[in-house]
């Protein structure tokens, strides 16, 4: 799957409020969605903690965190920097890991 | 509600690895509680936690509950109040349960509830008694003892 598809599938599911392709430091370089991706400037921080987090227990690379609460986040690392998703639910992010584990 | 039995649901779910609580920043608890290895697991990552919900609040405050995803296993970080609970588990098959168990864990928590979990210590045994002495014959001074 190409990251042109990919966005496109993105774009195509419900309850999906915004994603964003961000650099290493947090720079939004695509977006998509209805509303603000409000954690992409986080993004490095979140994953570099997460990651340490995984590092410390032992448990390997990190491959992907999600965030509960009024915003549901998923956020991937990548090789140039991380993918991000915001959702409305916790279940919208669901469809969203099969996305992505098919882009894989 | 006895928050020992609690924990102990949430480390007797299949697939659960460890759990500890921390409370604003420390470790306060860890389950199974011999664990040193846990133990030493909860204090380097405590600086870790801290810092991604830190900056889970910049970016959008009330994010309370983070599931990490590893190549070798799962950690669900919930947070209320000032505590925090890590859960470690072998994959993310059991996280649903886990969330389940654990949303009554931590309704209960309260800092009685907490300070439960961690009985005093001990207090130290009483030094024993020295062994009774073979008694001796009084000494005698000049056909008399003194």
């Amino acid at each position: 799957m190409t990251d042109r598809e990919l966005h496109d599938c993105l774009d195509g599911l419900a309850d999906v409020q915004a994603w964003a392709r961000c650099d290493a430091l947090g720079e939004v370089i695509r977006r998509g969605g209805p509303g603000d991706a409000r954690f992409a400037g986080a993004a490095p921080v979140l994953l570099h903690q997460a990651t340490e987090i995984g590092r410390a227990m032992g448990l390997g690379t990190l491959r992907d965190l999600e965030l509960h609460g009024e915003v549901h986040v998923m956020c991937l690392p990548s090789d140039d920097g991380a993918l991000l998703v915001e959702a409305g639910s916790r279940g919208a992010l669901t469809p969203v890991t099969r996305l992505l584990a098919m882009a894989a | 509600m006895d928050v020992g039995r609690l924990f102990d649901n949430v480390t007797a779910l299949a697939g659960v690895r460890g759990a500890w609580l921390l409370d604003a920043g420390s470790v306060v608890h860890v389950r199974p509680a011999q664990s040193d290895l846990l133990a030493g697991l909860a204090d380097r990552t405590r600086p870790h936690v801290r810092a991604l919900f830190a900056a889970a609040d910049a970016a959008a405050p009330g994010s309370d509950d983070a599931v990490l995803r590893f190549e070798h296993g799962c950690a669900l970080v919930r947070r209320t109040g000032s505590y925090v609970l890590v859960v470690v588990t072998q994959d993310d098959s059991a996280l649903n349960a886990v969330r389940m168990v654990t949303n009554l864990l931590l309704r209960n928590l309260t800092p009685e509830s907490v300070a439960s979990l961690n009985p005093p210590p001990a207090p130290p045994p009483a030094p024993e008694e020295p062994a009774d002495r073979p008694k001796r014959a009084p000494r005698m001074y000049r056909g008399q003892p003194y």
